[in-house]
C-alpha cells in the first residue's frame, strides 16, 4: 500500500506531503527515539506521539515512508519547515496509538 | 584523509541530526552499501545526540581512506564518569528536557557499538573522544 492509498482508506489528513506514491513496507511504533533508531526499518510508517523537530531527522535518517502522528497532534511551524525541506510525509490520526494500530492491522499490515 | 570537520553546539536540539544527515549523504556518495549507510546513520545520530545532551560542545571529524570510513566525536567535557555503566543498556544520566523529547533511554552507546565496525571510547573530565570506524566495503 502506498501512502496515498493509506490516506484515501483512512481519511487521515496530511500534515506534510513528500513523495506519497512510495510504498509502506511495514509499521513501527515508538516514542523513545533511541529505540526507534535501533529498531525501525527503511520504508516503514512510524507511529509516534512525539511532535518535536527531531522526529523529522529520525524519519529522514531511517528513510521511513511516513510519520503518523496520533491523537490529532500537529507539528509546529518550525518542524513543518524542516519536514518540507526533507520531503517527509506526515499524516495525523485522530485516534490514540492503540486504535491507530488496530486500524492499520484491519487494512492488512 | 580528513574530509570534513563539523562544529557542534551543546544543548542545540534544533540542529540535531543535521551533521549525521550530511555524513550519510557523503557515505552514499562513496558508494557504500545500503546496510552500511544505515549503520553509519544510526551510530552517527546517537553520537551526535549524546554530544548535544551531555557535552559542552565539540567537533565531529570525518576521515576516509581506501578501506575505512572513520568518524571521531570530540567534546570538551565534562566527560563520562563511569564508561562501564554508560555502556549498559538502560543506564542514562540525561536530564528531564532530553527525556521529554524521547531521548535518554540509555540505549545510545549500546546502539552505537552494535552498529559500528570499530568502537573506541576515551573519557576524562576534560572531554570525551569517541572513534567509530565503518568498513567501506562489506566484503573486507
Amino acid at each position: 500500500m502506498t501512502i496515498k492509498e493509506l490516506h484515501q482508506k483512512t481519511d487521515w489528513p496530511f500534515v506534510m506531503q513528500g513523495n506519497i506514491d512510495q510504498p509502506i513496507t511495514g509499521i513501527h511504533t515508538g516514542d523513545l527515539l533511541s529505540y526507534v533508531m535501533g529498531h525501525g526499518k527503511t520504508g516503514q510508517a512510524w507511529i509516534t506521539m512525539q511532535t518535536h523537530q527531531n522526529i523529522i531527522a529520525i524519519a529522514s535518517l531511517k528513510e521511513f515512508s511516513c510519520i503518523i502522528l496520533i491523537d490529532d497532534n500537529d507539528l509546529d511551524q518550525q518542524t513543518l519547515g524542516i519536514a518540507a525541506d526533507n520531503e517527509i510525509n506526515v499524516l495525523k490520526s485522530p485516534l490514540d496509538a492503540f486504535e491507530t494500530i488496530k486500524t492499520l492491522v484491519k487494512l492488512g499490515f | 584523509m580528513l574530509i570534513k570537520t563539523y562544529e557542534l553546539t551543546a544543548d542545540d536540539f534544533t540542529q540535531a541530526g543535521s551533521i549525521s544527515s550530511d555524513i550519510r549523504k557523503i557515505a552514499k556518495g562513496y558508494g557504500m552499501s545500503q546496510e552500511t549507510i544505515r549503520r553509519v546513520a544510526v551510530a552517527c545520530y546517537e553520537a551526535e545526540i549524546n554530544m548535544i545532551i551531555h557535552s559542552h560542545g565539540g567537533q565531529i571529524e570525518l576521515s576516509i581512506d581506501d578501506e575505512w570510513f572513520n568518524i571521531a566525536f570530540k567534546d570538551v567535557g565534562p566527560g563520562i564518569e563511569n564508561i562501564e555503566l554508560a555502556m549498559k543498556p538502560g543506564w542514562s544520566t540525561a536530564d528531564v528536557v532530553a527525556q521529554n523529547m524521547g531521548f535518554g533511554a540509555g540505549l545510545g552507546l549500546p546502539n552505537i557499538k552494535k552498529n559500528s565496525d570499530t568502537f573506541n571510547l576515551f573519557s576524562d573530565p576534560n572531554g570525551t573522544l569517541l572513534q567509530l570506524g565503518f568498513k567501506r566495503k562489506d566484503t573486507l
